[in-house]
């Protein structure tokens, strides 16, 4: 009970002010249908690739994708609104990371549902502080 | 701020009426996430661009809202749906400053 | 529930397998001797990667403005209009740093931008500014493929010699906290792994780079002076004598080796 209260706690240090971005726990999401291409290993912190493809459930198209680094010191790293009724949809971009941690995909759909999918990277510099 | 962003806007794949092509959007922008200090020790105060907005001819298609972890430059790739008439993207950026800029591509059949 | 919301995203470490491609291979230096390699041999694949594809290269943000700083918008001076098409210009980059008799001390690439710029309606002001470095990026650009070319003016030969011989001893003088010369990493220990980076020779055929770390593009003088506050010894100002000997010399042992254009680092 007392562990629990204590990760909450820290959860809501970390992300209090990001609470409206999760409606559900992101693991407990289905990851069907979005594809993610992250480096395994990142060259530098400063600079990471995320490619992401989403393919909508049959019968509902994209509302909103949302990009996620929870060890980051602002963790919603782009909440994308979109227009257009996509099926599918492929983002590129690039990231700023603070440590070592995974980066989440969440996608919205039009009915209101999420899926989500992560994927693991590790950097040896940090982008937050290090300029030298 | 003294010199201007600079932006750039590239549309990547066939243009083809119902296809859609790539738009590979950059911006230059420092991107100070509030975190660094200059070489006197002194905290660089916080300024991003916070939203992004992407028009084909006039009518938005994406907005996003961009955090401290978008790295700078700022780039930002998305599909475009490619109308019969063709027509033009673009893209309008806005930071924390009140700062705005705009850069536009033609997409010609 | 927000608070296994939290709960989940600290822990999450331990999940079903996702849909991920493994997109970066393990970086390798070419086999032969590492000391002639320049800077473009340290990148990794990815970003190798990102610097050969123009819409997701950085510097093409500042190449596209130095073009058009050099043709001049409607109306405006321009460099054009006393220095002619950027492709005359492709022999200029690989003669800096050059002796200047007028000023009685060396001169870069990046100083002689600006001093042009103030025989304009549009002077520069300092060396690191967008507007001088887009420049630079365009002339190294314009420069790419064709060796250093540093030689002195007949004038000047021994001050020439004079400053060459200063390079070489800073080169080779231990200094800062961690008591290092340059030779020590740059010519003892290429190859091997320090602050999260590759040792290189140090050529200096990439600048102006844009380098990752400072998430913008900077010369070899910001460059330099970063290299003193690795081994943390007192940075000298921009534009201090010492930082351009330095430049003189590194670029007369690269010499010979073509210059890349403006690069990527880390």
């Amino acid at each position: 009970m007392r562990r629990t209260s204590l990760a909450w706690a820290l959860g809501t240090c970390l992300l209090a002010p990001h609470t409206s971005v999760l409606s559900r726990p992101l693991n407990e999401l289905s990851s069907d249908g979005i594809d993610l291409v992250f480096p395994r290993l990142a060259d530098t912190g400063n600079a990471v690739p995320l490619e992401a493809q989403i393919t909508a459930p049959s019968g509902l198209h994209l509302n909103a994708l949302k990009v996620i680094l929870p060890e980051n010191p602002n963790p919603v790293a782009l909440h994308l609104k979109i227009m257009g009724q996509p099926v599918q949809y492929t983002l590129k971009t690039r990231l700023r990371l603070a440590a070592s941690q995974s980066v989440w995909l969440v996608a919205v759909f039009n009915d209101g549902s999420e899926r989500a999918n992560h994927a693991p990277t590790v950097i040896t510099s940090t982008a937050c502080l290090d300029d030298s | 701020m003294s010199s201007p962003i600079l932006t750039r806007l590239a549309l990547a794949g066939q243009v083809k009426a119902g296809g859609h092509v790539e738009a590979r959007w950059s911006a230059a922008h420092p991107m100070n996430s509030g975190f660094r200090v200059d070489d006197s020790g002194n905290r660089i105060p916080k300024n991003i661009i916070h939203t992004v907005r992407a028009y084909l001819n006039d009518r938005l298609i994406m907005e996003a809202d961009l955090g401290t972890a978008m790295t700078s430059p700022v780039y930002l790739a998305f599909p475009v749906s490619v109308p019969a008439e063709g027509g033009i993207v673009k893209v309008i950026w806005q930071d924390d400053l009140g700062q705005m800029g705009e850069t536009q591509q033609r997409l010609v059949i | 529930m927000l608070k296994s919301a939290f709960f989940s995203l600290l822990f999450c470490g331990s999940l079903a397998s996702s849909a991920q491609t493994v997109s970066s291979e393990p970086f390798k230096l070419p086999s032969g001797p590492l000391n002639q390699l320049s800077g473009q041999a340290f990148l990794s694949p990815s970003l190798k990667a990102m610097q050969s594809d123009a819409s997701t290269n950085p510097i093409s943000l500042w190449l596209e403005q130095g073009r058009t700083l050099w043709n001049g918008a409607a109306g405006q001076p321009s460099c054009a209009q006393c220095h002619g098409d950027i492709e005359t210009m492709k022999s200029v980059a690989p003669q800096y740093p050059k002796w200047s008799d007028k000023q009685q001390k060396l001169i870069n690439m990046e100083d002689q931008i600006l001093t042009c710029s103030q025989r304009t309606l549009r002077p520069l002001k300092s060396l690191e500014n967008t507007e001088l470095l887009s420049l630079s990026a365009l002339l190294h650009s314009s420069s790419a493929g064709l060796p250093f070319q540093i030689l002195p003016n007949k004038d000047s030969q021994k001050r020439w010699q004079v400053e060459l011989n200063a390079g070489a001893k800073l080169f080779t003088t231990r200094m800062g906290r961690m008591n290092l010369a340059c030779t020590h990493c740059h010519d003892l220990n290429i190859g091997k792994t320090m602050r999260a980076d590759v040792i290189s020779p140090g050529h200096p055929t990439g600048f102006p780079i844009f380098k990752l770390s400072w998430q913008s593009m900077g010369s070899i003088d910001r460059r330099l002076r970063a290299c003193y506050s690795g081994v943390q010894a007192e940075v000298p100002a921009p534009g201090s004598p010492e930082l351009r000997q330095l430049e003189l010399f590194l670029k007369s042992r690269a010499q010979g080796m073509p210059i890349e254009g403006p690069s990527l680092r880390r």
